[in-house]
This record gives structure tokens, sequence and C-alpha cells, in this order.
């Protein structure tokens, strides 16, 4: 598994003092287990909203998108001896190469080889339909507290992102939920950096859209 | 798929890019600079569009902060401290956990320390289930069971610590018997390196001496002896009853294998791990190379994953395959890959032990096919009774596993067995045959069930059956006995067998009926209505369907619809599928009426009596059949006032119908009334002391009751308690019924003292009985634990269909055992049901988050108000529909709260259910609240106790979990 998913080693290493995680991803790469459950406990989430779109709609019935999140860090947990990166970019990108084998091994367990071109992403409802359906009705009035609130705003904050095209999505998430740099978002989504700057400019934009229709 | 650039948007240039500076100043703002310096470059409409889009970026990151990562968790290493552990050395690493020995510091005893290093993996839900039953697990006291002394979460490490065991894990012990006896051929048990990387590496002192190994092995005789079976057999039984001792308590272990058990150097058995198989699973080594080891000792029904019930027959099926490998010393079911080895579970049997070890005793085998069934139903139905079988061949006495089915079964007794059985069977049919037919030889001993009769009897109104059933022909009546008497030899109830039930006597002779009466369908027919009649008074409703059904459709066949008895199987089959629930009952009830008043007229007494059941049926659904019902009670009753006078008992009893109906519509004033009318002439006509009298009492009661004229309701309900205690005994269904509602009735009239008092005596019985609505009603908020642990230990079969199951799940809810309250309330709903219980069939998904299955569920149980355009009216909607109407957002809190705050009895309820929903959502604080108000809001008791058992739930997560739930 690992052969398929070789994080290409960077060239530039990113401002090792600016970054945060810096410490954390070099734990890891020693083989400490708590830096790397760390990491992968702040990646959970991006992981499954990945997963969820590049999951066929029909296969969710049969895999749920958190199972195989939970596999791909099971895996990785495995082979981290594996990761050859150095920051926490170079890291997602090797989680989601191994995600897009789970994904792989999950179609062709279910449905055969060669069905779907695994780069023609959808937009599915998985997410969405959850936080939408049952979001709740009666919140703001009731709120006890600013923590309170605060869910709410993520709620719709969520919802917002859901109707984004998949790579927009991506782009704010790299960017704002994972704080990556522009290089390190462009390596995840497979561009430049300026690309990734372009492409963030038209997600904010199209999100503050989508944010003013969900008021 | 949507196109990334929006071909709409104006403001975007023809490429979709915006101009570079405006892509560098967002860049900017986001990076935290709040220098406006070169938006003066921007055409005015960019300006806008950069404010809009800043404060989007504003929202991003108070929604995404920028926090510096916490300090990761510290590595353990030998030497360290672990909270209140020391680590001495590491004696077992796998994939998946790693363990220590260790020594607790507080209290200076040795401690096998299990590491689980996965947890990032896990989300927040999964750890506190863990901890939930990593606790539970550690109430367990049991000389076999490996005590957990703590369970913990020190510098981000979870880990569970248990007692220090010296002694080798069953799977090593067969690896080196397969070594020592020269085993080939087979694969081995547990090649760690390759198949089980983990478990059994990684459990308790897997890294010791060998001397311990030696000192295990040598409690074990040599493979093959009869010494080595008898020494199986022992550790067999440790394990069973240890296994029985977690299963009463409602734990199940989940993984039991020869990796999780242990046999010290005294050769005693020990059982590891409780309360960590679920975790495992959930980290994810269901899908890799570790789940082998795990999923060979799995149960079909747990390996495939599909079904959510994994019971404690999964462990008792584990304990089986366990046995075989040990007696065999190669696993039963071989395959190494994933796919193979569960078809194999799903599919296949294993070769039978006898070809694998000839000298293994053909008992030893029977038991473990049995204990290895594929069907739960079908492996023994506890722990204890493997353990009683295994004591069996000890004591070489003859074991109770039998190959399944009845026949079978009987097939291998003797002849004097199976005349017991037949005559278990005479006696039950006979018994209901004569009870119907009202028959002179029902002895004194019966003049209680005659009594409950007659009462039953009063309500349907159904004294007339009898009259119709002494009429039918002779001759059939003589055919029936025939049968009978060939049938089923002589009578000896006394050497029947400890497994044979009424119920299974039943099937046989619905079988028998098949072939010995094949030329006689009439006589069939009588039989079967009996058969289903009697399964009617075992409340085993949707098993008696089946035979009404057919003795209807036979009648219909060979009589015409016209017939009198056709008529007379259409009243008791409307009558089967109101109990049972069924969604055809009204119409059915609807139809029944409709043919006999065409044979008989609208007036007949035939004809009355068959609307009854519908009245009742109109009654309880919506208001517009409210409305039909009362029409039809009051039609019925000035029918018999006119044909019969007003001092019949059936006058009366149509009185009281239309008082019910009354009732039903909230006319209640007018039905006390009549209530009092007809307890008045009965007292009269009948005295005090009679069955009736003492019904239309109770009536009156719950009339007044609903009138909130509560203590006039305790006084007369102290009245037929009393006297139901006498003539039917504390036991019987009607006199509890009064006991449930006196105790409802004290406690609202606020004689707290008498109202206690009342339901502790009672509680007890009703688990025992199954009636868990009941029991919910009486019981104190002290005793919801008491409930909810009979709930996890109940064999559901034997609860009653309806409310009783439909409380089960609820209670199973309230202490977390979600998939499980899922299940009961699949197998509830599966033919149809009430409103109330689709509602809880939709919570129970909720809480499940199937928000489909939830969704679909809530639907189901607002048919009635679905309108032509796919909307709902919920105009006078009642609590069970809004609360429905609330899951799916058609109402929000504030409304559903609203429209019951003026019901005295359910101004607490939509709380409760606002808690609930808030809970599995995750909003714990918000779930808190509600509860908390539910208790306030709440006038009776019923919903405060629920809210108040969530509560103390609630804080007990409180501790250390809420926050990082949230």
């Amino acid at each position: 598994m690992g052969d398929n998913v070789k994080t290409p080693v960077p060239a530039e290493s990113r401002q090792a003092v600016d970054d945060p995680w810096s410490g954390t991803v070099a734990a890891a790469c020693e083989g400490s287990r708590a830096a790397q459950g760390r990491l992968f406990a702040d990646l959970r989430k991006y992981l499954r909203s990945r997963a969820g779109v590049v999951l066929d709609r029909e296969l969710q019935v049969k895999v749920s998108p958190s199972d195989l999140v939970q596999e791909t860090l099971m895996e990785a947990y495995r082979a981290f001896d594996k990761f050859e990166g150095k920051t926490r970019g170079e890291l997602i990108l090797w989680l989601q190469g191994i995600l897009k084998n789970q994904v792989k091994m999950a179609h062709r367990r279910y449905r055969g080889t060669g069905k779907r071109d695994m780069r023609r992403e959808e937009r599915v409802d998985y997410r969405g339909s959850r936080a939408s359906r049952w979001s709740p009705v009666d919140g703001a009035a009731t709120t006890p507290s600013g923590q309170m609130h605060k869910n709410e705003q993520v709620e719709r904050l969520e919802r917002a992102i859901a109707k984004l095209p998949p790579r927009q999505e991506q782009v704010v998430r790299l960017r704002n939920e994972l704080r990556l740099t522009f290089e390190e978002a462009g390596k995840v989504l497979g561009c430049s950096a300026g690309a990734a700057e372009k492409l963030w400019t038209r997600a904010v934009d199209r999100l503050t859209r989508e944010l003013n229709d969900e008021k | 798929m949507r196109n990334e650039t929006d071909p709409s948007d104006p403001s975007a240039n023809e490429n979709g890019e915006f101009p570079a500076a405006y892509c560098k100043l967002l860049v900017a703002y986001d990076a935290g600079e709040r220098d406006s310096a070169g938006s003066e470059a921007l055409a005015g409409e960019y300006l806008e569009r950069l404010e809009a889009n800043q404060a989007c970026l504003d929202i991003l990151h108070e929604a995404w902060p920028q926090e510096p990562p916490a300090e990761p968790p510290a590595e353990i290493e030998p030497a360290q401290a672990l909270g209140d552990f020391q680590i001495v050395r590491e004696i077992g690493r796998g994939g998946m956990g790693v363990v220590y020995e260790a020594e607790q510091l507080s209290l200076g005893r040795r401690v096998a320390l299990k590491v689980l290093p996965f947890t990032a993996v896990l989300d927040e839900k999964a750890i506190t289930r863990f901890k939930n039953e990593a606790r539970a697990a550690a109430t367990l006291e049991h000389p076999s069971i490996v005590p957990v002394f703590a369970v913990g979460n020190e510098r981000g490490v979870y880990y569970y610590a248990m007692a220090y065991i010296e002694g080798r894990t069953l799977a090593e012990v067969v690896t080196a018997l397969r070594q020592k006896s020269g085993h080939v051929g087979a694969p081995p048990v547990s090649s760690a390196k390759t198949l089980d990387v983990g478990l059994s590496e990684a459990t308790p002192a897997a890294a010791d001496t060998e001397p311990q190994l030696e000192a295990a092995l040598s409690t074990l005789p040599d493979y093959g002896s009869r010494e080595y079976h008898t020494s199986v057999m022992r550790l067999g039984i440790q394990a069973a009853r240890a296994l029985h001792h977690a299963h009463e308590r409602g734990i199940v272990h989940r993984d039991i294998k020869s990796g999780n058990l242990m046999v010290d150097t005294e050769g005693k058995l020990w059982v590891t791990d409780f309360g960590l198989a679920r975790i495992e699973s959930e980290a994810g080594m269901t899908v890799t190379g570790d789940i082998l080891g795990t999923l060979r000792y799995m149960a079909p029904e747990q390996a495939d994953g599909r079904t959510s019930v994994v019971d404690h027959r999964a462990d008792i099926y584990a304990l089986g395959i366990t046995l075989y490998e040990l007696f065999a010393l190669r696993p039963a079911f071989d395959a190494k890959e994933r796919g193979q080895l569960l078809r194999q579970i799903e599919r296949e049997d294993p070769p039978t032990l006898r070809k694998l070890n000839a000298t293994i005793p053909t008992d030893l085998v029977t038991i473990v096919e049995k204990a290895i069934a594929k069907e739960p139903a079908e492996r023994y139905g506890s722990a204890a009774a493997l353990a009683n079988d295994l004591e069996r061949v000890l004591e070489h006495r003859p074991i109770l596993a039998r190959p399944p089915g009845l026949i079978a079964r009987i097939g291998k007794w003797s002849r004097r067995h199976v005349a017991a059985v037949w005559a278990m069977c005479v006696v039950l049919i006979l018994a209901t045959i004569t009870a119907t037919v009202g028959n002179v030889w029902v002895s004194r001993a019966n003049t209680v069930a005659q009594a409950a009769l007659a009462e039953s009897q009063s309500n349907l109104e159904e004294a007339d059956r009898q009259r119709a059933l002494v009429e039918a022909r002779a001759a059939e009546n003589q055919a029936v006995t025939d049968f009978l008497v060939t049938a089923f030899k002589s009578p000896d109830p006394h050497l029947l067998g400890e497994e044979v039930t009424v119920a299974e006597v039943l099937v046989e002779a619905e079988k028998q009926l098949e072939s010995k009466l094949a030329g006689q369908p009439l006589v069939q027919a009588t039989l079967l209505a009996a058969i289903g009649e009697t399964r009617m008074g075992l409340g085993m409703y949707y098993e008696a369907i089946v035979p009404l059904e057919r003795s209807y459709s036979i009648r219909l066949r060979e009589l015409g619809p016209s017939d009198d008895d056709t008529l007379e199987a259409m009243v008791t089959l409307s009558n089967a599928y109101y109990v049972a629930e069924r969604s055809v009952a009204m119409p059915f009830a609807e139809r029944t009426v409709e043919a006999h008043r065409e044979v008989f007229g609208g007036s007949d007494e035939r004809t009355l009596r068959a609307t009854s059941p519908l009245i009742l049926m109109y009654s309880r659904s919506t208001p517009q059949h409210q409305e039909a019902a009362v029409h039809l009670a009051t039609l019925a009753l000035s029918a018999r006032q006119a044909t019969l006078g007003p001092d019949d008992s059936k006058t009366l009893a149509a009185k009281q119908t239309l008082g019910n109906a009354l009732l039903y519509k909230n006319d209640i004033d007018q039905a006390i009334s009549l209530f009092k009318e007809v307890v008045e002439d009965r007292r009269r006509l009948l005295g005090s002391q009679n069955a009736q009298t003492i019904s239309s009492m109770a009536q009156l009661a719950s009339a007044c009751f609903k009138a909130d004229r509560v203590a006039e309701s305790a006084e007369l309900l102290d009245e037929v308690v009393d006297t139901r205690m006498k003539l039917y005994g504390a036991n019987h269904p009607t006199t509890i019924r009064a006991l449930v509602d006196q105790h409802a009735a004290h406690s609202n009239a606020g004689h707290k003292e008498i109202a206690r008092k009342i339901g502790t005596d009672a509680v007890p019985a009703m688990l025992d009985r199954g009636r868990y609505a009941q029991a919910l009603h009486m019981a104190h908020t002290d005793e919801m634990q008491k409930l909810v642990d009979s709930a996890l230990t109940q064999d559901i079969d034997k609860v009653p269909p309806g409310i009783d199951r439909t409380v089960v799940a609820e209670l199973l809810l309230h202490c977390g055992k979600i998939s499980e309250a899922c299940e009961v309330m699949e197998l509830a709903t599966r033919k149809g049901g009430a409103i109330y219980m689709f509602k809880t069939k939709g919570i129970c998904q909720f809480a499940a988050r199937h928000s489909q299955a939830a969704d679909a569920a809530f639907r189901r149980s607002l048919r009635a108000r679905r309108l032509e355009n796919g909307n709902y009216n919920l105009e006078g909607a009642n609590p069970d529909e809004l609360t429905s109407a609330y899951f799916l957002d058609l109402i929000d809190k504030n409304t559903f709260v609203a429209e019951l705050s003026d019901s005295k009895r359910y101004s607490g309820l939509p709380w409760l259910y606002v808690g609930m929903r808030h809970e599995y959502e995750g909003r714990y604080i918000d779930a808190k609240m509600a509860y908390t108000r539910c208790v306030e809001e709440s006038h009776y008791s019923n919903m405060p106790k629920i809210a108040l058992y969530r509560l103390d739930r609630l804080g007990m997560l409180n501790h250390e979990d809420v926050g990082s739930i949230e």
C-alpha cells in the first residue's frame, strides 16, 4: 500500500519556526504514537469530508465514510515509518493518498474495477443532508451560552461550505480549517501556490454568497 | 457537477478571475494583516465585494480559531508512572495495544496495564462508550473473571488496568500442545506473527517465561486422553459460569477466544479483557489483518456486521468455537483470507469433531455443535445451560442438548415421554374448547378463570358466543374428540421434559392437524380456532393470527361468507388483529360489521356484538373515528334498550361501551354519569362482589381519574383492588391493571406513602411477567435502575408485543444500548403497529444516527395525519404524533411544548423528548436543561422519573467527558 502513496520530498522546507505543528510532526516522524494520534485527531474531520466526496453515493450505503477514515488512519498508524515528509501539508497529502486507496479498494470490492474515474469528484449529500435536515429549528432562541452560539455558527458555516464545488471546499478547508500555507495547499490540490490563492479567492467569494443565502 | 467558476458572476472577469490585487488583499487579510493599503487601487464594485468577503473570513476565523496544538501526550516508557500506576516492564505489544506489568502505587498491587494507543483514531462517542463499558465490566466480581481495577485517561493515554495473572492464554496452550503432540497438516491455531498480530500476543503475561507455560500445560493431561477431555470440560464450565455471571448483569464480552482465556499456574481459568471488545473493533480491526484472530471466533450474526443484535449468545458461540479448538487442536474455521473466512462462518459447518478427535465422547460433540449453531436461537439459551450440560457429561448423566426441533428431540426420548407431550396437548386443547363451549366439567379450581372470563366477556360482549358454540354441530364435536383421543395418548403430565413448552406443543398440534384431519376441513377450522384462542390467552398475539386466519378462510371456503360460523371466525380474527395491533385491524373489523349487517340486519344481537371491537378501535383513532364510535355505541345501546329492556346485562354492557367511547372523545362528564348508572344497576342486580360490577367500578374510576377527580378515583380503586384480590388473586392481569390505576390515583391525589408501597410491592411481579409499561408506571424514581437492569437481560420474546416492548426499547435507549433498542423496535413493528411504536422506533433510529430510517418511522407514525399534498394536518394530534412531528421538524420546540402545556398529564412530555433529541445530537448542556424543565413542568411522576434518570446518567459523564464531547 505504501508504494502507491509515496510522498514527494519537498525541495524547500517550510519555515519551521512559524509552523506550530512542526514539533508535533517531527515527534510523529520519530515514532511517537502520541504525536501521531494528536495529528490524526486533528485531521479526522477533514478526511471525513473528503471521504464523503470521493466515495460513490450508492456505496455509502455499504461503506460509511467514517469507516473509511478509520481504516485510513489505522493504515497510517501501521505505515507511519513510510511517511517521508516533514510538514503537516505533506502529511495531509500522504493521508489523502491512503484514503484514495481505501476508496479504490472499496469500489473494487463492491462493484469491480474501472467503473469509475476517481478524479471525477461529485458532491454527494452525505454530510449536508444530516446537517440541514436535523439542524435545530429552535436553537437561536434558547442558546444558554456563547458556546452554543458558536456551535450554531459552525453548523451554518458547514452547510454553506457543503454547497461549494469540491475543490473550492477543499481549498477553504486546507487553508482556514487546517491552516496550511498556500504552497502546502497547492501541493495537496496538485497546483501552484498562486493557483491555490486564486481558487481560494473565488471560494471565499462564493462562500460569502452562500452564507448570505443561509441567512 | 458544478462549475467552479460561476458564469453568472458579474464581478469576475471573463476568465472567472479576480484581479491579482484583489487576491493579494484578501490573502493578506486572511493572514491577519488589517492594513487596508492597496485597496484604493480597486474598482468600486470590488471594494464592496472585498468587505463582504472579509466579513466571511471573520466568520471562518471565529469558527476555526487558530490555536497552537496542545502538548503531545507523552510516550510511556518503562520506569514511568501513569497516574497511580508505576510501569514495571512491557510484557506484550501488538498492533493494537501494549500491555505493561505495573504496580498500582496507592494499593501496592501488581496489575496488567493495557494501554490503548489508538484512541485518536476514534471519535469521542466511541471513547465514552468504551469507558462506560469498561466501568460496567469493572463491576463484575467472579472467581473466573480477571478483575478490572481501573480505566482512565492520563495525559491523553487511555488505559485499562486489570489484575495480573500468572499464566498462559489458551491460544498459547493450544499451540504448545500442537507441537508437543506433533499435530501437522491443519493450520496453526494462532500463528501470532502472521494472522493474529496483536491481541493474543498482547495479553497480559504473554512475554513471560517458559516455566509458566509449562505450569499451565502440566495442569493438562495428554491430548486425546479421557483426562484431557475432562480437563477441557472443567475449563469450559468455569468459562461458561463466568460468562453467565456477566450476562446476568447485562454485560456481553463480545470477544471470547482462546487468546482471552487464561489458565493460571494452578490450572484455574480466567476470562480477560471484559469491556474491551467493542473499542477494539471500532478501532478498525474489522478491516485489517488483525481481525482474523478475532473473526475466527465470531458468531455469524456478529461477523457479518449487518444485524445490530449481538447478545450473550454470541459469547456462547465463541466459547463453543474455543472448545472446538481445544478438542480438535485446530481452529473450527481455518480460512486465511477474510472473505473466505466470513463465508465459512456464515455458511459452512466445521468438520465434525469426531473426525478430528476419535476419542471424544459423543455428548461433547453434541454440546459443542449446539453451542456453535449458526442460528442464535438454536444455541444454548444461556451460558449456564452450557455449563450444566458439560457438568452432566462429567457426572455421566444424559445431557439436554439435542439436535434442534421438537420431533427430533422427542425422538430420542422413550415412548412414555411422547405420550406425556401429547397428553399436555390434550389437556390444553380440551381446556380451550371446554372454556369456550362452557362445558360442565370446568372444575372448582377454575372458578377464578371463569370469573375473569365472565368479566372479559362482559367487556367484549362475548356471552353470546357460548350459546353459538353449544349449538355447533354435534358431529363436528365428535370428530374433534376423536382427533384428540387418537392423536394424543395417555395423560401423564408429570413426565414432561423441562424444555417442552405449551407454545411448542401448540406448534406441533398445528402441524398434526394438516395431515391427520386433511379430509375434514371444518374440524380443522374448529381446532385452528381453538389453537388461535389459546395463543391469544398466552399473549402470543402474532402467532395466534395464522391459525385464526386459516380457520376463517377454511370456513369461508366451505360454508360461504354468510354462515354463522364464518362470521364468528371473522369476529375472533378481528379481535386478534386488534390486540396484535395489525394495520388491517380496522378495515377488517369494518368488513366484519358490514357482513353481519347484511346477514342479520343492523339491530340484531350478533351484529351488535360484532360492532363492539370496532367501537374500541374507532375510539383509539382520530377524532372523526371517535365521533363514529360514539354514534355506533349510541345505536347499539338504544337497540338493546328497545329489545332487551334497561336491566338486561347486555344493555348495561352497551351502556358501558358508550361510556368508554365518550371517554375517548373527551366527553368525560357524560361518560362518568353513564358509568355511575352502570355501577348502580349492577350493584343492584348482581351484588358488589360481582366481577362485572367491579369491572364497571374500575371504568368509573379511570374516568374520574381523567376528570382529575383523583381522590374519588383512588377510593373506588381501593375497593376494586380489594375485591379482585379476593376473586382472582394478586397475580391476575385484571388485578394488576387495577393496581396500576390505584397507584396512579393515590400518587396524584398526593398520598405519596400509600402509592409508594403499592408500587414497591407490585413492580417485581410485573417485571417478571414482562409488563414493563405497568412497571414503569408504578416504579419509584429510585427504582429506575432496577427496570433498566431487567430490560438489559430480558428475553424479548417473553415480553408482550406493543406497549411493553416499546417500553423495553426505551429503557435500552436510556442506558445507551441503542442498537439493541433499534432491534427491539424493528421486531416489534415488523407487522405494523400503533402510532406510539413508530414514534419510539423513530427515536431509536435517530439515536443510532440512521436519519433516513428515523425519518421513515416518524412519518409512518403520522400516517393518519398525512394530507393528499404530502403535508400533515396536526390539528388535535396526540402527544406521540406531536413528538414525531417535532423530530421531523414539522413543528419546532416551542410549538411542541405549547401544544401540551395545558395538559396536566402530558405537560412534561415535550421536554423529555426535547432532552432526548438534544442528547442524541450531542448537545448535552441543552439536553440537561430540557430534562430539568421536564422535572419542573410535570404534574405526574412518569416523565420526571425518566428525566431524572437521564440527568443522573449525564451527570456521570459530566465529570470528565462533557467538555471533550462538545
